[in-house]
């Protein structure tokens, strides 16, 4: 019987632990599992009976850590593997999982593991497990959503076969990298993964509040593969504490609350397979879940109150925002998001379509690095297929796609790519025509789109509708159009809608209090996904509003909170901007700033009076009356009078402030530690270097191809560790070798001036001021020019 | 018997933060101390304190020390000179977790200050969390002072195996990378012997790798290793 059939009236029993059952026969502390596999088959094949006698169903091949990284004779090992499992299965017509484990090492952005390098070794097992015969890829074992979305896709995209994957969680229903319950269940399910659940690290009875979780939020069955208990060590071995009985009765609740895929993990043995066969269960009844939410991995947003949905990150209309990307200033980016998500907004949009740059390149490094540190799910916004694909494979979690419309052609194109991973997405009631007038034609289109999602399998939980902004100032007989389409779209189709708010005001004078009025009208209307810049107070303000009268902030509790918040109030008592630079004072040199713009020319403010600031800054750390935080604070009080000066100068004359004297920072292959480079960064930048920051862990042909790129001469180099010394000279070499009239300047906890002469270096940075000089000396001349 | 122990009320000293951060007695202004006490919250917060210890045999040859049953080796002077006086080592791996990682690179981002502030904050809680520890296992028996790979004469490249050893990818969530570089940052492997602790080891900075360059030494400071011995 195909395994799809046999799990629809069965309750699927797994088999128990390979790697304790292996050491009870001989194998030793420390050593690897899967090598028994070439060492000592018989003894695998064993094990492998021993589980089919007692009742397992299907049993789980020996290839937990078969990975090409860890053994370079892996292809050997998973196919004795399989030869060993299926001559065992045979003789009791079980079933055959190919077991994949997490590779061992960390995926980015934590680690230095790229996504596509894990595809790539978890695509090779797949292909073999696949072209062995197994009837099904079990994924266990993962902490990494990330990663276990990256082993679920190798299973899907190389074979057909039914995918099972499991994580494990601690007690408090994390991961070890924060991974929740609901954002596995609701990305794994997305993702066309056919069974998921829960194994190792804890027994049964913890996993219970974990089960009672996950019946929340998915549809589809539910594995469960417990430890034999918590570890106890006794007379200096490790026990595990939960009895085979006891286990089994654990277990049969829960497969009462919702399990049908039930197996053991650490600890067990044929005996707790046995007594989970002898309670002869059927698969439970499950009450069918409508989820309605989008996550990143570690936070669940619910589309069941109102969620702010910010627009910041877009180039369109916003010169800073297009300089920083033509600049691959990323850092700028990431502050757009942590700002928004500070302000409260539920999701980020994320738009970084320019023409001149590679967008693909972009999205993908924008969502890498935003993911990396913001907690807050994500909307792809992109018209390019490529791109929203790439986009969509690497996003830890599930986005929401932005978007698609009613013409056939882009519906065809990209509803496959939302499906395959398991998106949201959203839907603009336009088509080819152009945008209709009327509400009762937009909502047509609405319909077409939820229809068509519909034959592609896409819930109509997953489509939000966007009945089009237009701007009041141009289509001002048509506002209330928008507002009509909304209402019927929530009548009549019952699906959440989406409005670009900021729209309606474009072209009038005060556009704050026409996007507030505006906001409101349509949230009366039934929008439930406001796009807005969350910067804004009072935006952010009316939706607080709201949910008191709607009744959703029950108790009125966050209005009262928000609007009895005292923030403290910024007393300038001076117009010294110097002073509040050397002071670290971040607020206030900021207000002296605004205030000093007024009357003064950027760049007089910035060579007269933040320069000389800085130096005298510079000059104290030097002599050690101030120490690191205060250079800092310092540092960052700066930056932000400069940022102020860039804004002003690009946004009224179009100017943008020169900064030709640039400088790359790399933090080098395999290492990973970027707090020295960062702070070296901010004091670079605070003295008009421009700052290309490559980030850390870069391949050395990236460092060489971007100083060709930018025509860069001088490069900085980060290393804390001995062991990356030596990439560090590996990069030196490559650079010099390729243009010989590229200078290297070095530093990190484990370089010395003799180091770093003896790796090829042309300069020794000690700290943060150090590179400053190094700098100084190698362009002279005057930093702060202004060009159009 | 090392399962059983239990942390009690681990805080970060302010004194410590400081000794990071290259503090040499300058005037804390009333701002920067808050700002200290707001980023060490920060830490306290997002820290996830996990360790793992076992205990091992020692079988001393004249090349090196070998862990009975097992494949590690521990070579060099630092290593055979700590273990001099035992039949038996503790392996431990401690760490605080990868949302301090993350608390760390998201303010930074925000601002470099309070990202250097957590950093010198996060390191000063992983070495706190190991004084603990050690204070915890001296209840049970007498061990000497920890001493991690990667700073004497101990090559780093055993690392992999002290946390295969004790199983800590699975059991804490610590790794490490190629470059030997452990994930998540804010984490300590040690090894112990089990023996009375010399009455006087004078540890000097002459031995270690990061002697000339190391930003600790500057202004009469110095590392746990130093700071250890002189208790």
């Amino acid at each position: 019987m195909k395994l799809k059939d046999f799990v629809k009236d069965n309750i699927l029993i797994l088999d128990g632990a390979m790697g304790t059952m292996l050491q009870e026969m001989g194998l030793k502390a420390g050593e690897n599992p899967e090598v028994f596999n070439l060492t000592s088959p018989e003894v695998v094949k064993k094990v492998h009976l021993a589980y089919l006698d007692a009742g397992s169903n299907m049993v789980i091949t020996n290839t937990f850590g078969a990975n090409s990284r860890k053994f370079p004779n892996n292809k050997e090992i998973i196919s004795s593997a399989i030869s060993i499992a299926k001559e065992a299965a045979s003789a009791f017509n079980g079933y055959v999982a190919l077991d994949i484990g997490p590779i061992g090492e960390l995926l980015e952005p934590m680690g230095t593991l790229r996504f596509e390098e894990a595809y790539e070794l978890y695509k090779e097992q797949v292909i073999i497990g696949r072209d062995a015969g197994v009837d099904a890829i079990y994924i266990e074992t993962m902490t990494d959503l990330h990663e276990a979305k990256c082993a679920v896709l190798a299973a899907k995209e190389n074979s057909d076969l039914p995918v099972f994957c499991t994580m494990s969680f601690e007690k408090n229903m994390r991961t070890f990298v924060g991974t929740s319950v609901c954002a596995m269940a609701i990305t794994l399910e997305g993702l066309g993964a056919d069974f998921i659940g829960i194994n190792c690290s804890l027994g049964p009875a913890q996993m219970m509040p974990m089960v009672e979780e996950l019946v929340k939020w998915t549809n589809i069955p539910i594995i469960l593969k417990p430890n034999a208990g918590l570890p106890v060590v006794a007379n200096g071995k490790t026990v595990f504490d939960a009895k085979p009985e006891q286990f089994a009765h654990e277990i049969s609740k829960m497969i009462d609350l919702g399990v049908s895929v039930v197996g053991g993990c650490c600890g067990t043995t044929p005996q707790h397979i046995n007594l989970l066969k002898r309670l002869n269960k059927k698969p439970p009844r499950r009450e069918k879940v409508e989820v309605c939410a989008v996550c990143s991995s570690s936070k669940t947003v619910e589309i069941d109150r109102i969620r702010v949905v910010g627009e910041r990150i877009n180039p369109t209309g916003k010169k800073r925002f297009q300089q920083a990307l033509k600049n691959n200033d990323i850092d700028y980016i990431l502050n757009q998001a942590t700002q928004q998500q500070e302000a409260g907004a539920d999701i980020l949009d994320v738009n970084v379509g320019l023409p001149g740059i590679d967008e693909k390149n972009m999205m993908v490094t924008v969502i890498k690095a935003v993911q990396s540190i913001i907690k807050a799910p994500l909307q792809i916004d992109s018209s390019n297929p490529e791109v929203i694909e790439a986009a969509l494979r690497v996003y830890n979690g599930k986005a929401i796609m932005n978007s698609v419309n009613g013409d056939d052609d882009v519906l065809e194109k990209i509803l496959p790519i939302v499906k395959k991973y398991g998106a949201a997405v959203v839907g603009l009631t336009l088509d080819k025509n152009g945008i209709p007038q009327t509400a009762e034609q937009r909502f047509n289109i609405a319909e077409k789109i939820v229809c068509r999602a519909a034959e592609f399998g896409i819930s109509k939980n997953d489509v939000f509708i966007d009945c089009l902004t237009l701007t009041a100032s141009a289509e001002q007989a048509l506002v209330f159009e928008t507002l009509k389409a909304v209402s019927l779209v929530k009548q009549r189709l019952h699906v959440k809608t989406v409005l670009g708010v900021s729209n309606i005001s474009f072209g009038l004078p005060a556009r704050d209090k026409m996007n507030q009025v505006f906001l409101t009208a349509a949230l009366s209307n039934g929008l439930d996904l406001p796009i807005i810049n969350p910067n804004s107070i009072e935006m952010m303000d009316t939706i607080y509003c709201f949910h008191q009268l709607k009744n959703i902030d029950r108790g009125s509790r966050e209005y009262i909170k928000r609007f009895t918040d005292t923030t403290p109030i910024i007393s300038k008592t001076t117009n010294d901007i110097a002073y509040y630079i050397k002071n670290g004072l971040k607020e206030e040199t900021k207000a002296c700033a605004v205030e000093l713009l007024s009357s003064m020319d950027g760049l007089t403010l910035v060579n007269q009076l933040l320069m000389p600031a800085l130096d005298e800054v510079g000059i104290k750390y030097e002599k050690n009356e101030i120490f690191l935080p205060q250079l800092l604070q310092s540092a960052e009080a700066a930056k932000e009078a400069f940022e102020l000066v860039r804004s002003k100068m690009s946004s009224q004359s179009g100017l943008h402030v020169e900064l030709n004297q640039k400088i790359i920072l790399a933090t080098v292959k395999g290492d990973i530690h970027d707090i020295g480079k960062n702070i070296v960064k901010v004091v670079l930048e605070n003295y008009g270097y421009s700052v290309i920051d490559l980030g850390r862990d870069v391949p050395i042909q990236t460092v060489i191809e971007e100083s060709i790129k930018n025509r860069v001469k001088l490069v900085g180099l980060s290393a804390l560790m001995t062991t990356t010394l030596l990439s560090m000279e590996e990069t030196i070499n490559a650079l010099k070798k390729r243009d010989a009239g590229i200078k290297v300047m070095v530093g990190g906890a484990v370089l010395t001036q003799s180091y770093a002469k003896q790796i090829g270096a042309d300069f020794y940075a000690k700290d943060a001021m150090s590179s400053v000089a190094i700098a100084k000396d190698f362009f002279g001349g005057k930093v702060f020019n202004a060009k159009k | 018997m090392y399962n059983r122990i239990t942390l009690c009320d681990i805080s970060i000293n302010d004194a410590e933060i400081l000794r990071y951060l290259g503090y040499n007695g300058q005037e804390l202004a009333q701002k920067l101390k808050s700002d200290i006490q707001r980023c060490k919250k920060n830490i306290m917060d997002a820290a996830q304190i996990r360790f793992v210890c076992a205990s091992y045999e020692l079988e001393k040859a004249v090349d090196a020390i070998y862990l009975k049953s097992t494949n590690l080796r521990l070579e060099g002077v630092d290593i055979a000179d700590l273990l001099k006086n035992s039949t038996k080592c503790i392996l431990m791996a401690a760490t605080i977790g990868s949302e301090v990682d993350r608390t760390i690179n998201y303010h930074q981002k925000k601002s470099i200050s309070d990202g250097a502030i957590m950093d010198a904050a996060g390191a000063a809680l992983i070495e706190r969390v190991c004084d603990e520890i050690e204070h915890e296992i001296r209840k049970i028996h007498p061990i000497t002072w920890r001493y991690s790979c990667g700073y004497g004469d101990l090559p780093i490249n055993i690392q992999p195996q002290i946390l295969s050893l004790l199983n800590a990818p699975k059991t804490i969530g610590l790794f490490c990378n190629e470059s030997n570089i452990m994930i998540p940052r804010k984490s300590v492997t040690a090894i112990m012997g089990i023996s009375e602790p010399e009455a006087t080891v004078q540890k000097d900075c002459s031995a270690c790798l990061y002697n000339e360059s190391c930003s600790l030494r500057k202004g009469g400071n110095y590392c746990e290793a130093q700071r250890l011995c002189k208790r």
